[in-house]
C-alpha cells in the first residue's frame, strides 16, 4: 500500500517537474478563479431577432429647414448620398428626420433596397405605394405612429421581417390577419395594452415574435401612458395558450424578468413555442469561452504528461507502468471537470449542457489525435467530421456568431434539449475512454515509426523511425521537393540565403494560397448554383463571407511557419555551422521566418475587405487601416521569432502567450477611453492613428529586442 | 613549423549548478588526428560545442583558426566540418537533395567527391533522409561534413551507430582525408580500437579538465601495468609515483602507473626484493585505468 502511494507521489511529482506543465497550471488557475468569482449576469447583448440588413446601412438625414448644426459634418443628406453612391447599389437604408415636419423623400431610385428603416415620418399613401413598389424590399422598420389606413396590411404583404410600435399595430386590428408574408415581427411595447397578443396571433405565417421594452422617453412624453399599458411582460394562462397554440410560431423573445421574479416563468411553458430572452449576458457567453480555454490547458497538461510517459521505453518494459499513470491523469481530469462544471453551473446553464461543453474540446482533441496517429486510412478519415464539429462551437465565441445561433444555443444551454445533450455526453465519454485505451498502442506505434514527433520524453534517438517516410515517397511530396534539387551556390546575398534557408522547410506559403483559391473556387461554384436555382445575385454586396473565407487560411499562415521552424530548430545545431557568421545567420533566419508569414498579409486584407473598401473611401481611415496592419504584422513576427530566439519549450510557449495577450491588455483600456471620450467617433480615427504609430514603434522595439536576444542564442 | 588550429585556455562551462568544464587547457596543431576520450559526462560534447561556438563559455577562451569560437567568421566556418552526436538532418529531403541543399551554402562544394562517397557507402540518392536507418543517416552526416574538404573536421561520436564495415570505410576515409590534404581531425568516441587505428594524438578528459593530452604512442609508453611478486608479504602502500590503481594481495600486487619510469621501479625492486613484470596496455585498458575503473578480477591479479 505504501509503495503504491509512493508510486502515485512519484507520478504527481513528474507533473510539477516539467516547467511547461507548471506554466499551463499557472495559467489555468486565474481562469478557474475568473469563472468561480466572475459576474454571472449583466453586460447584455441584444439577441431577440429584428429585421436584418444584408450589408452596411446607409444613414440619411432629411433636413427640410437646412439648419446649420455643429455636428453637420457627420450628417449625410440624401443628395450627398446620391452624389457619392449609385442608388442601385444601396441595399440598406436608414432614413432619419431632423425636424418633425420632414417628409419622406423619394425612395424610388433605390431599386435594390432590401432593408429600410424609417424614423417616425408621417407616411402618406404615396409614400406607402413607393415603399411597397421597391422590388427587393424584405425587411422594414417603421417607427411612425400614424399610418394611412391599409398601410399595415400592405407592409405585412410586402416584407417578411417587420418592426413596428405595438401601438401602431393595435390601431389597425382589422388589417392584422392579412399580414400574410410576415414571419418575423418585432414590436416595441411602449404604451401597448395586454390585449396586443390577441392581435399578434392573428398573423398567419408568424414564426418569430420579439417584444421590445422600449424606453422611448420622447415618445412617452408626447403620448401619456395609458392606464392599462403593459408595464412588464406578465402573461396569464390564456395569453400563454394563445401563443402556444399558434400554428407557425416557433420563438417568442421578451424580457421575462417580471415573470421569473414571481416564479411564473418556466422555459418550457410555451412548448412547442420557445420562450427566449430578448437579451443575453455576455458574461455567460464569455464563461463558455473561458471554460473551453481552461479545458484546453487541462487537456494539454494531461496529454503532454501521458504522451511523455507512454512513449518512453519504460512503458513497454516496466510491468504495470501504464495503469497508474492513466489513473492519475483520469483523476486530475475528473477533478478539473468537476471544478469547472460547478463554476459553470453558476451561470444558470443546465447540468447536462454544461457537462457536454466541458468535455467537448478534450473529445475533439483526443479523437483527432488518435485517428490521425493510428496510421490507418479509414480511421484517418474520421478526422474530417471531427474537425468539422469544431465549427459547430465556433459561433459561440463571437457576438455575431452567437446571435446567429442564439435561439438554439440558449435553448440548449437552459437544458431544454436533454436528449441531444445526453447523446453528446455519451459520445464524448466513449471517445475519451476509447482514446485512453488506444493511447498505449498508438504511442508504441509512433515511437517505432515516426521521425518528427515531439520529444516530450527522453527519446531513444537510436531507434529507427522510417516507415512514414517510406510510405510518403510518392504522393504530395512533389510540391515540397520542387526547388530543392539541382541547387547550387548562388552567392552570399541576404535574399539568396534567405531563400535557401526557407527551401529547407516543408512549408510552402503558395500551398496556402492554393488552398485559399480552392475555397474561393468552391465558394463561387456553390454561389453559382444558388444563383441558377434561387435566382440570387452571383456577388452579394455583403462581403462578410470574405472574412470567413480568409480567416481559416490566415490562421494557418500564422501558425504553420511557427510550427515548421519549431521543427527546423532541431537541425539548426548542425546548420549553424554553415559558412555564415553569427550576425548574418541570425539576420537570415529572422528574415526567413518573417517572410514565411507573407500570406498573412493577403489573408488579413481578405478578412478586412469590407472594412478596407470603407477605409479606402477616406484617406485618414485608409492610413489608420494601413498603420494598424503594419503594427499587427510586425508584432506577429516578433511573437513568431520566439521559436528561434529561445531554446526551452516552456519559455517559447510563455513568450508567445504573453506577447499575444499584451496588445489586447494595452488596447482594451485605450478602446474604452476612446469610446468614453469620443462617443460620436469624430476624433476616433486620429487618436487611433496615433496609437497605431505607437504600436508600430512598440512592434519594432519588440523585434529589436528579440533580434538582440537571438544573437546570443546558443545552438548547441 | 606547426600551426595551432585549436587553442583553449582556462575554459569553464557551467549549466545552472552543474560545472562541466573546469578550467580546461588544450592545443591542437594542424595535421593531427586527435581522439577525445572521457567517461560519460566528462565534458567531451560540451568542449566540442564550445570550440564550435555552439555554446558560450562561462569563462576562459577558445579559438579555432585563431578566431574566437563564439564569433567564427564565414571563412573559418567554411574551413571546418562538423558531425554532431544527434546528426539531425532534414527528414523530408531525398539524399541527393540534402547533399545539394547543403552544397548550396558552400562556394567550393565538391559534388563529384560527394557522389563518390555516396556510392562507396551505398547510400541511395533517391531515398528520403527520414527513411534511412540510423547508420545510413550517420554516414550521410559524415559525407555532408566532408563535401567542402574542410581543413578541420570535428566529429562527436561519429561511429557509434555504424556497422563494422561502415566503420572501417569511415576510418579509411578519415585516413585519406588527412593523408592527402594534411587536415586536422578532432573526434570523440568510446570505441577505442578505432581511435587506436587512426589517431595520432589522444586527449583524455577527466572531470572537466584535460587529464592527458599527447601522442598516442607517448600515452601507451607512459601508462603501464606492473605485476609484482615478492618473497614476503607486500606492504599495502607501495608508494610508486604516478600510481593510478594499486591492488595488493599478500605477496602479489598489481599496479597501474602513469608517467612510468624504469629507474624508480628498479629501486623499488631492490627495496622489496621482488620481481616485476611490466605489461603494455591497449587504449581501452589505458582508458579504464585513467578513468579509475578496472575490469580485472582477483584471479587475474594473482596470475
Amino acid at each position: 500500500m505504501n509503495s503504491q502511494s509512493n508510486q502515485y507521489k512519484q507520478i504527481f511529482k513528474t507533473y510539477w517537474q516539467r516547467p511547461l506543465i507548471v506554466l499551463f497550471a499557472l495559467l489555468l488557475l486565474p481562469i478557474v478563479l475568473i469563472l468561480a468569482l466572475g459576474e454571472t449576469g449583466g453586460n447584455v447583448m441584444q439577441i431577440g431577432p429584428r429585421p436584418h440588413a444584408p450589408s452596411r446601412i446607409e444613414r440619411v438625414y432629411t433636413d427640410s429647414k437646412n439648419v446649420k448644426h455643429d455636428d453637420k459634418k457627420n450628417i449625410q443628406t440624401l443628395s450627398e448620398l446620391l452624389e457619392r453612391v449609385d442608388p442601385e447599389k444601396v441595399t440598406a437604408l436608414n432614413m432619419m428626420r431632423l425636424h418633425d415636419d420632414d417628409r419622406l423623400p423619394d425612395l424610388s431610385p433605390f431599386q435594390n433596397l432590401v432593408y429600410l428603416k424609417l424614423d417616425s415620418y408621417e407616411l402618406t399613401d404615396a409614400n406607402v405605394d413607393q415603399i411597397c413598389d421597391l422590388p427587393k424590399l424584405d425587411a422594414l422598420v417603421a417607427s411612425g405612429t400614424r399610418f394611412p389606413a391599409g398601410t399595415i396590411q400592405r407592409f405585412g404583404q410586402k416584407v417578411s421581417q417587420l418592426e413596428l410600435l405595438a401601438l401602431t399595430l393595435e390601431a389597425h386590428p382589422d388589417e392584422i390577419p392579412r399580414m400574410s408574408k410576415v414571419k418575423l415581427l418585432a414590436l416595441h411595447l411602449v404604451n401597448a395594452s395586454p390585449e396586443l397578443l390577441n392581435y399578434v396571433v392573428q398573423i398567419p405565417q408568424l414564426e418569430q415574435l420579439t417584444l421590445v421594452n422600449s424606453n422611448l422617453v420622447e415618445f412617452s412624453r408626447r403620448y401619456p401612458r395609458k392606464p392599462q399599458a403593459w408595464e412588464y411582460i406578465d402573461l396569464n394562462e390564456q395569453q400563454l395558450a394563445l401563443l402556444r397554440n399558434h400554428s407557425t410560431l416557433k420563438e417568442v423573445y421578451a424580457d421575462w424578468f417580471y415573470m421569473q421574479h414571481h416564479g411564473k416563468f418556466e422555459e418550457g411553458a410555451f412548448l412547442p413555442v420557445h420562450a427566449l430572452p430578448i437579451t443575453y449576458s455576455k458574461n455567460k457567453r464569455n464563461a463558455i469561452g473561458w471554460t473551453m480555454f481552461a479545458m484546453a490547458l487541462l487537456f494539454s497538461i494531461l496529454s503532454i504528461q501521458l504522451w511523455g510517459h507512454f512513449i518512453s521505453p519504460a512503458a513497454s518494459v516496466v510491468p504495470h507502468y501504464l495503469a497508474p499513470h492513466r489513473r492519475v491523469a483520469v483523476g486530475i481530469f475528473s477533478v478539473g471537470v468537476l471544478l469547472l462544471w460547478l463554476t459553470l453551473l453558476r451561470y444558470d446553464f443546465g447540468m447536462l449542457p454544461s457537462f457536454s461543453l466541458i468535455l467537448f474540446l478534450p473529445t475533439i482533441c483526443c479523437s483527432f489525435s488518435i485517428v490521425q496517429l493510428s496510421g490507418k486510412t479509414y480511421p484517418q478519415w474520421l478526422a474530417f467530421p471531427t474537425v468539422l464539429s469544431l465549427f459547430l462551437i465556433f459561433p459561440l465565441f463571437t457576438e455575431p456568431g452567437f446571435k446567429t445561433i442564439a435561439s438554439t444555443a440558449i435553448w440548449y444551454l437552459w437544458g431544454q434539449m436533454p436528449i441531444p445533450a445526453l447523446t453528446i455526453i455519451a459520445i464524448e465519454l466513449v471517445s475519451i475512454a476509447w482514446s485512453l485505451t488506444k493511447l498505449p498502442a498508438i504511442t508504441e506505434l509512433v515511437n517505432e515509426t515516426y521521425t518528427t514527433m515531439p520529444a516530450l520524453s527522453p527519446w531513444d534517438r537510436e531507434r529507427v523511425k522510417q516507415i512514414p517516410w517510406k510510405k510518403m515517397n510518392k504522393s504530395f511530396l512533389w510540391i515540397i521537393d520542387y526547388g530543392t534539387t539541382g541547387l547550387k551556390y548562388c552567392g552570399e546575398s541576404t535574399w539568396q540565403m534567405v531563400h535557401l534557408w526557407r527551401q529547407g522547410n516543408t512549408f510552402r506559403p503558395m500551398m496556402i494560397l492554393m488552398f485559399l483559391s480552392m475555397m474561393i473556387f468552391f465558394g463561387l461554384l456553390f454561389q453559382g448554383i444558388r444563383c441558377l436555382v434561387l435566382g440570387e445575385a452571383l456577388f452579394s454586396q455583403d462581403l462578410s463571407w470574405m472574412s470567413g473565407a480568409f480567416g481559416g487560411p490566415c490562421g494557418i499562415a500564422v501558425i504553420l511557419p511557427i510550427m515548421i521552424w519549431w521543427q527546423r530548430r532541431k537541425s539548426l545545431e548542425v546548420e549553424s555551422m554553415r559558412p555564415i557568421c553569427r550576425q548574418k545567420i541570425v539576420k537570415q533566419l529572422y528574415l526567413s521566418l518573417a517572410l514565411d508569414h507573407w500570406v498573412v498579409v493577403i489573408c488579413i486584407m481578405g478578412i478586412n475587405i469590407p472594412g478596407l473598401f470603407e477605409a479606402l473611401k477616406g484617406k485618414t481611415e485608409a492610413l489608420g487601416f494601413l498603420l494598424f496592419g503594419i503594427a499587427g504584422l510586425l508584432w506577429m513576427i516578433g511573437i513568431s521569432s520566439s521559436v528561434l530566439v529561445f531554446k526551452r519549450s516552456w519559455v517559447i510557449v510563455l513568450n508567445i502567450f504573453v506577447l499575444t495577450l499584451l496588445p489586447f491588455a494595452v488596447l482594451l483600456p485605450v478602446a474604452i477611453l476612446n469610446s468614453n471620450n469620443f462617443p460620436d467617433g469624430v476624433q476616433d480615427v486620429q487618436l487611433l492613428i496615433q496609437f497605431a504609430c505607437m504600436g508600430i514603434v512598440a512592434a519594432i522595439g519588440l523585434n529589436v529586442v528579440m533580434y538582440r536576444v537571438f544573437l546570443k542564442r546558443e545552438w548547441g | 613549423m606547426s600551426t595551432t588550429i585549436i587553442q583553449v585556455a582556462d575554459l569553464h562551462k557551467q549549466f545552472k549548478d552543474n560545472q562541466v568544464l573546469t578550467g580546461l587547457d588544450l592545443q591542437i596543431e594542424a595535421g593531427q588526428i586527435v581522439g577525445l576520450l572521457g567517461t560519460n559526462g566528462s565534458g567531451k560534447s560540451t568542449l566540442i560545442k564550445c570550440l564550435l561556438g555552439l555554446l558560450r563559455p562561462t569563462s576562459g577562451t577558445s579559438s579555432v583558426f585563431n578566431e574566437n569560437s563564439w564569433d567564427l567568421s564565414a571563412k573559418s566556418k567554411s574551413r571546418l566540418g562538423y558531425v554532431s552526436q544527434e546528426y539531425i538532418l532534414l527528414p523530408w529531403m531525398t539524399v541527393k537533395a540534402m547533399t545539394e541543399y547543403t552544397g548550396a551554402f558552400y562556394e567550393h562544394w565538391d559534388y563529384d567527391y560527394v557522389n563518390v562517397l555516396l556510392k562507396e557507402w551505398n547510400l541511395d540518392e533517391k531515398q528520403r533522409v527520414g527513411a534511412l536507418s540510423v547508420g545510413q543517416r550517420q554516414k550521410l552526416a559524415v559525407i555532408l561534413a566532408l563535401g567542402h574538404h574542410p581543413e578541420l573536421l570535428i566529429l562527436d561520436e561519429p561511429v557509434a551507430s555504424l556497422d563494422p564495415v561502415a566503420r572501417r570505410q569511415f576510418l579509411q576515409s578519415l585516413i585519406e582525408f588527412t593523408e592527402e590534404e594534411e587536415n586536422t581531425i578532432l573526434f570523440s568516441t568510446h570505441i577505442t580500437s578505432d581511435l587506436e587505428r587512426v589517431a595520432s594524438h589522444v586527449v583524455f578528459l577527466q572531470e572537466g579538465i584535460v587529464g592527458f593530452s599527447g601522442e598516442l604512442d607517448s600515452l601507451k609508453g607512459q601508462v603501464k601495468r606492473i605485476r609484482i611478486t615478492a618473497e614476503q608479504d607486500l606492504p599495502l602502500s607501495l608508494n610508486l609515483p604516478g600510481t593510478l590503481r594499486s591492488q595488493v594481495d599478500g605477496k602479489h600486487a598489481l599496479l597501474a602507473v602513469k608517467d612510468f619510469q624504469a629507474e624508480v621501479l628498479e629501486t623499488l625492486s631492490k627495496d622489496l626484493n621482488a620481481t616485476f613484470t611490466i605489461e603494455d596496455l591497449n587504449l581501452e585498458e589505458i582508458f579504464l585505468e585513467l578513468s579509475g575503473v578496472s575490469s580485472l578480477t582477483e584471479e587475474e591479479i594473482t596470475l
